[in-house]
């Protein structure tokens, strides 16, 4: 049980590690020449239009909520996909063969759950939060 | 078991420092930055809990999305200017008061609550157990949810449309 979560967590100790260590690494052995050129915000050479503090426009909103929507869709899929050779298999498994019939319970139940959301999104298209004119 | 205690106890106090940080800091962006602090505190209680399809939910929908949307809510606000001022904490009395009641309540839970201690090993893949429970039991809720799912899908299109009207 936590035994497993090593690995997981050597990578987040790692990845904190090599990111901190750039960012010393530039702060404490790197020179600085600063100019009015790099002080800048965006150092491609475009100058800043407007505040970036600024109201952002509203319709920016329904966008996030149809990313957590087919974000939360994903998540619901996942156990189902995890899933999927029990559920395709009308009998039990055995050794991971399916002696008995096909079951298409599992695919069905996941295909009615995507065509409510399918239509969601078109809902959405056709409301042309998607499109940007 | 020690080092165990000790990650239980980082986690614990991420958690109770991020929650009230969300609550206390008076700027709603520190506020927005301690949710995060707190989502990912109760991910790795998640984790400690062996529940690792709900920790990884925690991180996808909840830190990748929901903060996400809480960022975006922020930003869209009109009075983001004035930034420092965006949380002037009113109603304090109550928030107390709610605080006291709920922290009590908590309490007591926790001490004189009659915990059941099971010798069984824990479910070692939740993921399809989860899956079995959601497409066999509980098949019914799961496509309710894709429905409540598009009430808010729709619920916030048709409030943003309205706002984008009136403000031409």
């Amino acid at each position: 049980m936590p035994s497993d979560y090593i690995a997981v967590t050597l990578v987040i100790l790692v990845g904190t590690v090599v990111a901190l260590q750039f960012w010393a690494l530039a702060k404490f052995v790197g020179e600085r020449r600063p100019s009015a050129a790099k002080d800048i915000a965006y150092e491609a050479g475009s100058d800043p239009v407007g505040d970036p503090r600024g109201r952002f426009p509203v319709r920016f909103y329904p966008l996030a909520i149809l990313f957590v929507v087919f974000d939360i869709e994903a998540a619901f899929l996942y156990p189902w996909a995890v899933d999927f050779r029990e559920l395709s298999c009308a009998g039990p498994l055995r050794a991971g063969i399916c002696a008995t019939g096909i079951s298409l319970l599992g695919f069905g139940a996941a295909l009615a759950f995507l065509v409510v959301l399918l239509v969601a999104l078109v809902y959405a298209w056709r409301k042309g939060v998607i499109g940007w004119e | 078991m020690n080092t165990q205690f000790a990650i239980f106890v980082f986690l614990a106090l991420a958690t109770l420092i991020g929650a009230a940080s969300v609550a206390l800091s008076r700027n709603i962006f520190w506020s927005a930055m301690g949710l995060l602090s707190c989502l990912v505190g109760v991910g790795g209680l998640y984790v400690m809990l062996s529940a690792d399809f709900v920790a990884i939910t925690q991180l996808l929908v909840y830190i990748g999305g929901v903060l996400v949307l809480i960022l975006f809510a922020i930003m869209l606000t009109s009075q983001i200017q004035e930034i420092s001022v965006s949380n002037r904490s009113v109603g304090l009395v109550g928030g107390y008061l709610i605080f006291f009641v709920v922290s009590t309540l908590l309490s007591f839970v926790a001490l004189w609550a009659p915990w059941r201690l099971t010798s069984k090993e824990p479910v070692a893949n939740t993921t399809v157990a989860l899956g079995d429970g959601l497409l066999g039991t509980w098949l019914l809720p799961f496509e309710i949810a894709s429905v409540l799912l598009v009430a808010t899908l729709v619920g916030a299109i048709v409030i943003a449309r309205k706002e984008v009207k009136s403000d031409s």
